[in-house]
């Protein structure tokens, strides 16, 4: 097909038809066209004028070549005329196969690469041949038989776009099994465009299970809008935007938009060109409080999952208050409690500070201000109200970390595992160059950790007799009554820079970690390690 | 002029063609040929009451002088029932006026028949033709069908306009024969036709009731 117009017939036998113009102008030539009626009384009077004179009276010229282009445009339009006709099923004896990509990356064109599919079932069905229809996106659980191509087309019209990518690996057994039983004829392949480690092995098993038979590789129609890499930075929301492939170069800069969880518009902004080739940046900057409130991102009027992003706590910034035992203008900021601290956490949390000097009312100050964890570095003894208030905080779901210091050690309140903090504490003040070296060759030193030697023999060895002797079987079940007893929401951790140098090793990001919701394995609550 | 007092108590016979062919109205106009017929009729109906002339219908309704003459005779011809074209002339008596109005598009020999019986009876009598513009003109072309709507010839010409001037012809020729057995009857022939107004033919048609011959071929209007 094709000639010089890019044009093909659905059923170029009704060309024929055209034969049937010379006949149908012999024919318009040949009858006289239907006469006008008219009533006319003296009608009788005419009666031998009519004998006089028959001529009959031919159609117009332009009226036969009028009716002559209409009886052709009808057998054109019976021939059904298909501009380009693309979808041309490749020959070969044997059912057709046809792999349609309906990852996210085909939501776009969908109807597009559907379209084209039919097409090509529909011509193997006029030629009887079988179909075998596989979508990628579906995994190896579907038919991978040659069906009857009228079954296969209501297949297709079922099949949607998936919002995930596309898994053509797990295919390849399946369809080398499908291949074993009934070898296809043709292997057509619409693919996204997509480039995944796998695609290059892909297409090699295309080969060599379609063997002699032809394989065809439709793409090139891109892939939507995608949203990727939400980052909820301590400015801002920022996130990546990789433009579709199938927009035109001079398109309209994509806008990004932030809803709620009940779908109300919290922010819109339009995503510029970043510091990476073709890649789009997005910036929302919005307060903290509205961007933690963000569940769902997606770029404006694109129909695609990869232009959605949703947001869950894991994008919060949660609010951390610091409390310190010590004053806070102190002549050495690097030997403040507080310094390590602010340096871990900042990178994930909005942190908050007292400005009260007194800790009772820091910490009523910060419970107030909706802080989710509360950090006190090296508090001794609280207040009875500020102990009331911090217990009622952290029933409520509050989290409170206490970190040691001499102030802690000097006197505590029941707001922590009395017996461990104590007892690290004196142990650290007593022998201070065994904890160091023992921090030193574990970089990877852990709260539990740290607290375990207290029960076993390193405190028995370590302790030298002078100091107390806590015995395992005492300490064991007082950490675990203190740690149950206020429901895992109280650390003691030995992390003050003044009794062990290497303390900041302590809350090194795995920990902290758990602050952000993804809390590493083996960080384990304190009740675990006591068993 | 004695025997004129006299005979202008004499009877006025009317007759209007209600037949189909009469049923007839072209683009050209705006009146149906009955209706222009019956519009003369009724008005000369009226006018021959009022001077106390005796009209009549033949077949239809006796000469009586009646003021309401118009009337009456409206009321006689709606329950007519299979209107002809020509009518009964057996009471048609001597020193009797007849007026006919119609298409007078019969068969010649019918309406020549008729015209001779009548006028054999020694009454005087005056037609008028009514005729659309159409059917004078005949502004066809083409193939057409024409239908007489009286007797459902049909006739089809292939092209219609190559017809025009023998159709002339032929009407003319039928209007002269008419007219020439109307004059030597001593009968008075007027044609009128739908597009202009039934006054015209009225004061034509009053003129020669009253003997006044205006214009012998002045009728056509």
């Amino acid at each position: 097909m094709g000639g010089l117009l890019p044009l093909g017939f659905a059923s170029p036998l009704a060309l024929a038809g055209l034969l049937l113009l010379p006949v149908i102008w012999w024919l318009l030539r040949l009858l006289p066209p239907s006469p006008r009626r008219v009533a006319f009384p003296p009608a009788r009077l005419l009666e031998d004028i009519g004998k006089r004179e028959e001529t009959p009276d031919t159609s117009p010229l332009w009226l036969t070549i009028l009716r002559l282009l209409l009886a052709t445009a009808l057998i054109l339009a019976l021939a059904g005329p298909q501009w380009r006709p693309g979808a041309d099923a490749p020959s070969g004896e044997g059912p057709l196969w046809i792999l349609l990509d309906n990852g996210w990356a085909a939501s776009a064109d969908w109807e597009t690469r559907r379209g084209a599919a039919e097409r090509l079932v529909a011509s193997a069905a006029e030629q009887g041949r079988p179909v075998l229809l596989a979508a990628t996106a579906e995994g190896p659980d579907q038919p991978l038989v040659a069906q009857d191509a009228r079954s296969v087309v209501e297949r297709l019209r079922a099949m949607e776009p998936r919002p995930w990518p596309t898994s053509r690996g797990e295919l390849t057994i399946a369809l080398r099994k499908a291949a074993n039983i009934r070898p296809p004829g043709a292997l057509v392949w619409f693919s996204d465009d997509v480039a995944q480690p796998t695609s290059a092995r892909f297409v090699e098993d295309l080969r060599s299970i379609a063997g002699q038979a032809d394989l065809v590789v439709y793409r090139g129609l891109g892939h939507p809008p995608v949203l990727a890499g939400a980052r909820n930075d301590p400015e801002a929301l920022t996130a990546s935007v990789i433009p579709s492939t199938a927009a035109p170069a001079d398109a309209q800069a994509p806008r990004v938009r932030a809803f709620d969880e009940k779908g109300l518009l919290l922010g819109e902004t339009v995503a510029t060109a970043g510091a990476t080739e073709g890649l789009l940046d997005m910036r929302l900057e919005l307060p903290v409080e509205l961007r933690n409130d963000v569940a769902r991102l997606e770029i404006d009027g694109a129909r695609s999952a990869a232009a959605v992003q949703l947001l869950d706590d894991r994008w919060q910034r949660r609010t951390v208050g610091l409390v310190s035992g010590a004053s806070s203008d102190q002549a050495q900021p690097l030997l403040s409690p507080l310094y390590y601290l602010e340096r871990a956490l900042s990178p994930f949390a909005e942190l908050r500070h007292a400005r009260e000097a007194d800790v009772a009312d820091a910490v009523e100050a910060l419970i107030s201000q909706g802080v989710s964890v509360l950090v006190m570095a090296d508090v001794g003894r609280l207040s009875e109200p500020a102990g009331e208030a911090l217990r009622r905080w952290i029933e409520q779901g509050g989290v409170l970390v206490r970190f040691a210091g001499p102030r802690l050690a000097g006197g505590s309140d029941d707001l922590v595992p009395t017996g461990c903090a104590r007892a690290t504490a004196l142990w650290a003040a007593r022998c201070p160059g065994r904890n160091r070296s023992r921090l030193q060759a574990s970089p990877r030193a852990r709260p539990s950790r740290a607290c375990r030697p207290l029960r076993r023999d390193r405190l028995a060895a370590g302790a030298g007799g002078t100091g107390p002797r806590p015995d395992r079987q005492e300490l064991g079940p007082a950490c675990r009554r203190h740690a149950a007893g206020h429901g895992q929401h109280t650390r003691a951790w030995n992390a003050d820079p003044l009794s062990c140098h290497r303390g900041r090793k302590l809350v090194e990001p795995s920990a902290v970690r758990h602050l952000r919701g993804d809390a590493a394995p083996d960080h384990r609550p304190l009740r675990d390690t006591g068993s | 002029m004695r025997e004129r007092e006299w005979e202008a108590a004499h009877t006025v016979w009317l007759w209007a063609d209600l037949s189909p062919s009469m049923l007839f109205r072209s683009h050209l106009s705006d009146t149906v040929k009955r209706d222009r017929a019956l519009v003369l009729l009724l008005a000369l109906a009226d006018l021959l009451a009022e001077t106390g002339e005796r009209v009549g219908l033949p077949g239809l309704r006796r000469p009586v002088a009646d003021r309401h003459a118009a009337e009456r005779i409206a009321a006689a011809l709606a329950h007519a029932k299979d209107p002809v074209s020509l009518p009964d002339g057996r009471d048609i008596r001597r020193f009797s006026d007849v007026v006919l109005i119609g298409d007078l598009l019969d068969p010649l020999d019918e309406t020549l028949a008729w015209l001779q019986k009548v006028a054999g009876s020694g009454a005087r009598g005056h037609l008028v033709m009514v005729l659309d513009p159409v059917e004078e003109t005949f502004p066809f072309a083409g193939r057409t069908e024409f239908r007489d709507p009286e007797t459902g010839f049909r006739l089809t010409s292939g092209k219609a306009e190559t017809w025009r001037e023998a159709y002339r012809d032929r009407l003319e020729a039928h209007r002269t024969a008419i007219g020439e057995v109307a004059r030597r009857a001593g009968w008075t022939f007027l044609v009128h036709h739908t597009d202009r107004p039934a006054a015209e033919a009225m004061l034509v048609l009053h003129s020669r009731l009253s003997g006044i011959l205006l214009d012998d071929a002045g009728g056509t209007g």
